[in-house]
């Protein structure tokens, strides 16, 4: 076996592994790695299951001024229709031509279903119409020349109106509410576009699109630029659910490929430091690259598509399992046993060893996080296999290498270092530091406002950032889904809402709402709106020769002969159910924003700002069972407020838990205040970094505490074990133990570091943490526990000079 | 250099200033006209305006005077004769009246609907810096003895508007009309009969009585 090259080996696994990764499919759903009870999470999922549209994009456009932004977005929206195979539907801002062949639908739409339906009955009575048609006129002819002088030419009878008075009628204190499609000043603009031709629920199919999108868009940016005059500015931004969706996946595919690499790298690097030997080397990497194809195998079958954090479980698991090669490669080289043998000999520590690892990551199971339950339980379940991997994979080949001792190859650790002086005065002086530095500094506590799921530097953040500045209304403006299962019961709702809103505004806890009253279909007034409307249906000739008459042209009589169409379609559709839908582009586009029916559920869509985003009051005054907000202000506060209450469901019985084991496992009292005290001695030093450097503990990272104190525990154990085997000969201790729980500490801090560059934030923080905390619980357990646990059982000075 | 590369860098040279001589837009002309209007306190002015309208059947004629305070922002429009419409404007606020049917509307000057199309009325700019805030120039034009400078409106004031044409003599480079293209292919001409700078404005001039007047929304 050992002749066949390594360099094959490593690829055929290396290949299996890769083939492993590239069949996984991550969950672009970032907010279902959160607590699902959150109403901030709930409204997320409904914002994305009822108001997102996989395919639709939104394409903005920033530029020096309104007239370059309207040039150039005419010239886009033309250079996307000669793409029909990328792009559906473009919706973008109607000019006046536009909103009268498209608007008679939403305007018939609007009085059907508002309570104001009588006055556009009256408006159109043969005594009325008439003199309504004469008035336009006299308006058009004599008026001050301005926009509504040109809107009622084309409506003569005012029947678009009916925006005018629902907006008077609503809570909306804002005037006519924010543009969607363009900046108060027109320099930042934007569309738009349904894509075509792949299925948008799949990421990886949204990264090919958006891969032919994105040129496309950028070769037509230069052609167009190179139209204009020289030194026009022209800024394209593509964001919407494609751009994020293929973002997060290619992110979190980039995340597992780059840690795995660095990972097996950097254990390779550490191995050949320590053993200086290739082919056990070679065979090591190969067994992690079929833990990890097993392990990606297994766990796509059972927990179906990965979240974003699980993308840095791969990392962690090759930190992890590398461990238990090591010791049987060791173990090997020690004892010359056969494969059988070895099995017997390290198998149940191995096993062990793996089972608490389990536990422990089981454990986030017990975390309100349901991305890190799920990491868990992925480095559970590969740790596991990792162990079989390494017992009966690569200690038949271990074996092999055993001719040759290798006990004085690679680098050796001595009983040197630290003096016995020294540790104690670390001893001292570290928790000295750490509380003094809470006092001087600050006390250790949750970072305010961290978005754990926010991926680094993405273009699509960033331009659906700068959407939400330059549209009016849009900065800290909070989307509120209302939910129902029927359409009478979703009115119902919304006005409960609106009450509590209307609440939350005179106690100051919400600056602004916007309610979506007028845009959702009401049954009950639709079918009280059509039985009037039919008394009208018969008078369309005579209003049409009457527009006609006063000297409107075709294109003035078209809006209002488009209306009395509309209207008959609504009654068709009342027919057969009990709401009707308007009609027509620019309407199914109004309603479709903020009204949608899914599965038997109904949902529309609210605004509110609050005075304080992060505060969680106004979510509390304006949530129920069937309202939850997509509030990313307070999620910030309500992840640490839900984490700190799982430390306490979590570690507290955790550290009692192991405490209890510590006292059955040591039987010593020495031992176990040793054991206890290096764990305060770890998590000093982290507490002086966390408040001298950049290191922070935050709302995600906040859950590797457990982990850190069990590898913290292990150490310990290992350590402590080894010194009672020899007496307190720190040399001996170091040389065996130490030296593995050097390359064990490395590779699993190696495994967590390399998440340090993944592009989701909680992601790389718990990365950082889990490593700095692993090196402290390694350098305390090698250097400083062997000499305080000299001390504390008094072993004379004359054994103190043989171990140093 | 050969000669048939001598004759194509010169037709080179030549389509290129050709090129840039279209495009460019003689802002000098915009100039001279701001230096005209840069002394005027008042502005007087009688026109006559040409909607051609896609939504009604023959263009409207109509005239009108307009009277235009620039140091206390104040205006007054009528329209027709004997007036049908009559707009003033104190600060902020704007009364816009029909005497034939006792109606009046108060709106909020500078609020959603009162832009390019009504830019008459904001008075014509009287200083490079106020030109270049409000309009691009995308054309200047001799045509006869006029210059028509072509602009578009810029921010919110553009929108419906295709394009916002001065008409300005060239003897004189006073303001002699505008031409308002709308997008949906509208258009409204205005010629200015006279124009009378400096003439002396009572405050009456921009307030109504609005005593049995109704109050309504046009």
């Amino acid at each position: 076996m050992t002749r066949i090259p390594p360099i094959f080996v490593v690829l055929f696994f290396g290949a299996l592994a890769a083939f492993s990764v590239m069949k996984v499919k991550f969950s672009a759903s970032l907010y279902e790695m959160l607590p699902a009870d959150l109403p901030e999470v709930q409204g997320m999922d409904q914002l994305s299951r009822f108001f997102n549209r996989d395919g639709q994009l939104a394409m903005t456009v920033k530029a020096s001024d309104s007239w370059i932004a309207d040039e150039a977005l005419i010239s886009l929206v033309e250079k996307l229709e000669q793409h029909p195979e990328l792009f559906g539907e473009i919706h973008r801002e109607l000019g006046l031509s536009e909103l009268v062949t498209e608007g008679g639908g939403l305007i018939a739409w609007l009085w059907l279903n508002s309570s104001y339906v009588d006055d556009v009955i009256e408006r159109l009575k043969p005594e009325n119409s008439e003199a309504a048609v004469a008035e336009s006129m006299a308006s058009i002819q004599s008026g001050f020349f301005d926009e509504s002088t040109v809107i009622d030419s084309y409506d003569p009878l005012g029947l678009s109106r009916v925006a005018e008075i629902l907006r008077d009628d609503s809570s909306d204190d804002e005037g006519q509410g924010p543009d969607p499609m363009r900046s108060e000043d027109g320099t930042f603009q934007l569309i738009y576009v349904e894509g075509a031709g792949v299925d948008f629920s799949n990421y990886r199919d949204s990264a090919v699109w958006l891969d032919q999108v994105r040129p496309l868009v950028s070769a037509w940016r230069e052609d167009w630029l190179a139209t204009q005059e020289e030194g026009t500015e022209l800024e394209v931004g593509l964001t919407g659910t494609p751009a994020f969706m293929a973002e997060v996946g290619a992110e979190m595919e980039r995340d597992m490929t780059v840690s795995v690499f660095a990972t097996i790298i950097l254990i390779s690097i550490l191995f050949w430091i320590m053993h200086r030997r290739t082919k056990p080397l070679s065979w090591l990497v190969s067994a992690m690259a079929a833990i990890l194809a097993i392990t990606l195998g297994i766990g796509g079958l059972v927990f179906g598509d990965l979240s974003v954090m699980s993308a840095g479980f791969a990392a962690i698991l090759m930190g992890l399992a590398v461990d238990y090669g090591i010791v049987i490669y060791r173990e090997a080289m020690d004892s010359g046993l056969d494969a059988k043998g070895l099995r017997r000999s390290v198998g149940p520590g191995v096993l062990w060893a793996a089972a608490t690892t389990a536990v422990v990551f089981l454990s986030l199971n017990l975390s309100s996080m349901r991305g890190l339950a799920e990491m868990g339980n992925l480095v559970a379940m590969g740790v596991m296999i990792g162990a079989l991997v390494m017992l009966f994979f690569f200690a038949p080949i271990a074996v092999q290498f055993n001719s040759e001792p290798v006990q004085r190859r690679g680098v050796q650790l001595s009983g040197g270092g630290v003096r016995s002086r020294s540790a104690g005065f670390a001893a001292v002086l570290i928790p000295v530091v750490a509380v003094a530095s809470m006092l001087v500094g600050e006390m250790p506590r949750l970072e305010p406002n961290f978005h754990p799921f926010r991926i680094k530097e993405s273009p699509s953040m960033i331009a659906w950032q700068q959407l939400q500045s330059e549209l009016r209304g849009r900065e800290n403006s909070v989307p509120t889904v209302v939910t129902a299962n029927s359409a009478e019961e979703l009115v119902g709702r919304l006005a409960e809402v609106e009450r509590r809103m209307e609440s939350s505004m005179e106690v100051g806890l919400l600056n602004f709402y916007r309610m979506p009253t007028s845009l959702v279909p009401d049954p009950a007034k639709q079918a009280e709106g059509w039985q009037k409307i039919q008394s009208i249906l018969g008078e369309r000739d005579r209003v049409l020769s009457e527009i006609a008459g006063a000297g409107f042209s075709e294109d003035g009589a078209a809006l209002t002969q488009s209306v009395f169409e509309a209207w008959e379609d609504y009654g068709k559709q009342l027919g057969g159910r009990s709401l009707a839908l308007p009609t027509g582009k620019l309407g199914r586009w109004s309603v479709d924003r903020l009204f949608a029916e899914k599965d038997g559920t109904y949902a529309a869509l609210a605004t509110v700002k609050p005075q304080n985003p992060q505060d969680r009051e106004w979510v509390e005054a304006v949530c129920d069972e069937h309202t939850a907000v997509a509030s990313l202000g307070s999620l910030g506060t309500a992840l640490n407020e839900r984490m700190q209450r799982d430390l306490v469901k979590v570690f507290l019985p955790m550290m009692g838990l192991l405490t209890m084991m510590l006292i059955v496992v040591f039987r010593s009292w020495r031992d176990l205040l040793l054991s206890l005290f290096s764990l305060m001695f770890a998590a000093s030093a982290l507490i002086i970094l966390t408040v001298w450097t950049p290191l922070s503990w935050n709302s995600f990272n906040i859950c590797g505490l457990p982990l850190l104190f069990g590898t913290g525990l292990d150490f310990g154990i290992h350590m402590i074990f080894a010194l009672r085997r020899s007496d307190g000969d720190v040399a001996k201790a170091r040389a065996g133990i130490g030296k593995a729980l050097v390359f064990c500490g490395s590779s699993s801090a190696i495994g967590f570091g390399s998440l340090a560059m993944a592009s989701a934030y909680g992601l790389a923080s718990l990365g950082i943490v889990c490593a700095t905390g692993i090196l402290v619980n390694m350098l305390v357990a090698v250097w400083l526990l062997p000499r305080w646990y000299r001390w504390i059982h008094r072993i004379p000075a004359d054994k103190a000079a043989s171990a140093a | 250099m050969g000669s048939s590369k001598f004759v194509a860098a010169v037709a080179a040279a030549l389509l290129a200033s050709g090129f840039s001589g279209a495009f460019a837009a003689d802002l000098s002309i915009v100039e001279k006209w701001m230096g005209n209007n840069s002394g005027a306190r008042t502005l007087k002015v009688s026109f006559s305006q040409t909607r051609t309208m896609k939504s009604i059947r023959v263009p409207i004629r109509q005239s009108g005077t307009l009277w235009i305070d620039y140091g206390r922002s104040r205006f007054r429009m009528e329209m027709g004769n004997p007036a049908q419409t009559i707009v003033t404007r104190q600060g902020s606020s704007m009364v816009i009246t029909r005497p034939l049917g006792k109606k009046y509307e108060k709106r909020a000057y500078g609020s959603g609907s009162d832009p390019a199309m009504a830019s008459l009325s904001g008075g014509v700019p009287r200083s490079m810096s106020e030109f270049k805030r409000k309009y691009r120039v995308i054309s200047t034009d001799l045509k006869g003895s006029t210059y028509h400078i072509v602009t578009q409106p810029l921010g919110s004031s553009g929108r419906g508007v295709s394009t916002f044409t001065f008409l300005v003599k060239k003897d004189s480079f006073n303001l002699s009309g505008m031409e308002i293209r709308l997008k949906d292919g509208s258009y409204v001409s205005t010629t200015f009969r006279s124009v009378t700078p400096n003439a002396s404005m009572p405050s009456s001039l921009f307030t109504q009585n609005l005593d049995g007047y109704t109050q309504t929304k046009f």
